[in-house]
């Protein structure tokens, strides 16, 4: 039964695509109603990021945002039908480039690029975009994680194979690095997806949605270490089966002495310039169902002094009362209060 | 109609799994088949599969209890069998002080506990872990956590004085102070003091589960412990005790552990790079926070070194 609703289901997509499309968003509306568990872990999601919308407002984001995940399935899908033969006249007629001149001035200079996008809209549509419009100027090399972490990237892979145009899909792991490192050194362009993360050591936190949200640090790291152009992208859907894949103007990295303060402030300018578009847009990110997983629980960004006492306090709750980092929190706080005594005697 | 759906999801849930395909999506599947792999060092198709069968039997135990039975304890007895002879429970039964029950969080483990609950006549009180809600519609029992397990013993009122504490050492909500860690697994493992607490102050014997001959056998630890001069070494045996024998029935079936993610969680190493997160936020805050120049700097340095000792714990392991 269900094989043969998927074989149904591809027909569609190849011979109707809209009409797929539109059954698409319907099953995502249905999928996603109100009443279900999946509705109220994106609602929560959405209540946590915009705890000022009111409720319908959260209500009708989560229909949207299912939708729109739904119609991606059935982009997906159409993108992998093509022939090779098709598929440049394809990303050429459904997608129209703005802010060209970023793109274009940074693939004039000699300099290495770094270009990330979220996955919001059509991200494939933006990568593959990127590798048609990039490649005949500089090496490309798109990162992902490998197969066993992301069951989607063999699928990328075999898009960017598809445009046989030289790009390369490399792999988040030892040689996919070495290679990066390698198109960087020689001035070339790399694409990125800062928006996922793993639980792992190299995880630093940086400010998103008033949350501390999980991030990896590649994506700075590498901008960073090569002195690199970092160019936002983001593949915004205008109808069915259209698109604005819209290059920002570059992201200004910080370069101070100290690698770690460079990097965790250029990776919290990335968090950042993604939430902007997040903020005006929030239906077409993938990940909202996740959001909360994403960020560091019940702890929010502080913005005045008193947040900040609140957040340090709640987060040295955690901690085993011997542990190193409960003495540090003493001892800051000590020094804290002696430079607060000594400014007053002052 | 409604009894033979319920009755079909205990057979599905403590009975045999046939499935290819996972209830829960690739990349959840995937997480968990990488946690089976690294702690049990296995290949990875295999790891898959035991995630499949582990994930089918956690999603219908979760469907038994959203159909809240009447007496889900009664039902499960019904249809499954006692995975081990009860009768060093039985012997227990008359005792005049309370005792411990420490289980893995397996299939085989509820269908025991069920068995359990049916038959005696104490109180049995459960811990309250990350996953035992699935078990409160189920289990018309006291539920506490791990503190409040304790708290009760000492105190001992009406319910605590004869009860049966039922704990799941592989997984627990204890934090870094109140573990210690074990051999298990082949890996290093946070085990809580939560056991060995309730022992040395009078819930005694601690009963388990250990795997023999293609079954079950429960057996019971029963060391004398001085409470008032209780040492670090007394403490490591009952944990090392309880180690091997709930190591053994994990091996015996890990398709039917429902805690993997959780016993990935409490390894040390996963302890050791939560250390490191904690860390993190702090620097995090750091940057962020309304501090003189010359404090953030001292703290980004101290954090630094912070990190490098965990770091060193860690190439040392």
């Amino acid at each position: 039964m269900n094989r043969t609703a998927s074989r149904a289901f591809r027909g569609l997509v190849r011979n109707a695509p809209s009409v797929a499309a539109f059954a698409a968003r319907h099953c995502g509306e249905f999928r996603y109603r109100p009443g279900t568990a999946r509705h109220e872990q994106m609602r929560r999601s959405f209540h946590a990021a915009f705890p000022e919308r009111p409720e319908q407002e959260l209500d009708a984001l989560v229909r949207a945002t299912a939708r729109s995940s739904h119609q991606y399935m059935v982009e997906q899908y159409e993108l992998d039908y093509l022939t090779p033969a098709e598929l440049p006249g394809f990303i050429r007629r459904s997608a129209t480039v703005t802010g060209a001149e970023h793109l274009e001035a940074a693939l004039a200079s000699p300099k290495p690029v770094v270009v990330f996008t979220p996955h919001y809209g059509n991200f494939a549509m933006a990568c593959l975009t990127l590798v048609m419009e990039s490649a005949p100027r500089k090496q490309v090399s798109i990162f992902f994680n490998p197969p066993e972490k992301n069951p989607y990237a063999p699928r990328m892979r075999k898009l960017i194979e598809k445009l046989d145009c030289g790009a390369q899909a490399l792999h988040n792991d030892r040689s996919g690095l070495l290679k990066a490192f390698r198109t960087l050194h020689k001035g070339g362009l790399i694409g990125m997806m800062p928006d996922v993360f793993d639980y792992e050591a190299a995880t630093i936190f940086v400010p998103f949605f008033q949350r501390f949200a999980f991030a990896m640090t590649g994506t700075a790291f590498l901008a960073r270490k090569y002195d690199a152009t970092l160019l936002p992208l983001y593949a915004e859907r205008t109808g069915t089966g259209r698109f604005n894949i819209r290059f920002d103007r570059p992201v200004d990295i910080v370069k101070t002495g100290d690698m770690d303060h460079d990097v965790w402030h250029t990776t919290a300018a990335i968090f950042r310039t993604i939430e902007e578009q997040l903020r005006c847009e929030p239906e077409h990110w993938m990940y909202w169902d996740t959001f909360l997983g994403r960020v560091y629980p019940n702890v929010t960004v502080p913005s005045d002094d008193v947040q900040w006492e609140d957040s340090l306090a709640s987060i040295a709750r955690r901690f085993w009362a011997r542990s190193p980092l409960a003495h540090f929190v003493q001892e800051l706080d000590g020094r804290r209060s002696i430079a607060a005594a000594a400014g007053s005697a002052a | 109609m409604i009894y033979r759906t319920t009755a079909r999801l205990c057979r599905g849930t403590f009975n045999g799994v046939e499935a290819r395909k996972s209830p829960l999506n690739a990349l959840d599947t995937g997480f968990l088949a990488r946690d089976i792999e690294r702690l049990l060092g296995c290949e990875h198709d295999w790891a898959y599969a035991v995630a499949i069968a582990s994930a089918w039997r956690s999603k219908r135990l979760d469907a038994l209890g959203r159909r809240r039975p009447r007496n889900g304890a009664a039902l499960i007895a019904a249809s499954t069998p006692s995975p081990a002879d009860l009768g060093l429970l039985t012997r227990l039964e008359d005792g005049d002080h309370p005792y411990i029950l420490a289980l893995p969080y397996t299939t085989d483990a509820i269908a025991l506990l069920a068995h359990v609950v049916t038959q005696t006549r104490r109180p049995v009180i459960i811990e309250q872990t990350p996953l035992t809600h699935t078990l409160m519609p189920l289990f018309q029992c006291d539920f506490a956590k791990p503190d409040m397990l304790i708290r009760r013993n000492r105190a001992r009122d009406d319910r605590a004085a004869r009860a049966i504490f039922v704990t799941f050492p592989d997984h627990h909500l204890t934090v870094e102070g109140t573990t210690r860690p074990m051999t298990f697994l082949g890996g290093e493992f946070h085990f809580s003091l939560a056991e060995g607490l309730l022992y040395v102050r009078g819930a005694r014997p601690l009963v388990t589960l250990r795997a023999a001959d293609g079954g079950y056998v429960l057996e019971a630890y029963e060391a004398p412990i001085d409470a008032a001069a209780v040492r670090e070494q007394d403490m490591r045996a009952l944990l090392e005790w309880l180690a091997t024998r709930i190591e053994s029935v994990i091996l015996a079936a890990p398709s039917k552990v429902l805690s993997w993610r959780l016993i990935a969680q409490r390894t040390s190493a996963a302890e050791r790079v939560r250390r490191v997160l904690e860390g993190r936020i702090l620097q995090a805050l750091v940057r962020m926070g309304p501090i003189a120049e010359e404090t953030r700097s001292w703290a980004m340095v101290r954090l630094r070194g912070i990190e490098d000792s965990y770091k060193e714990e860690e190439a040392a392991a």
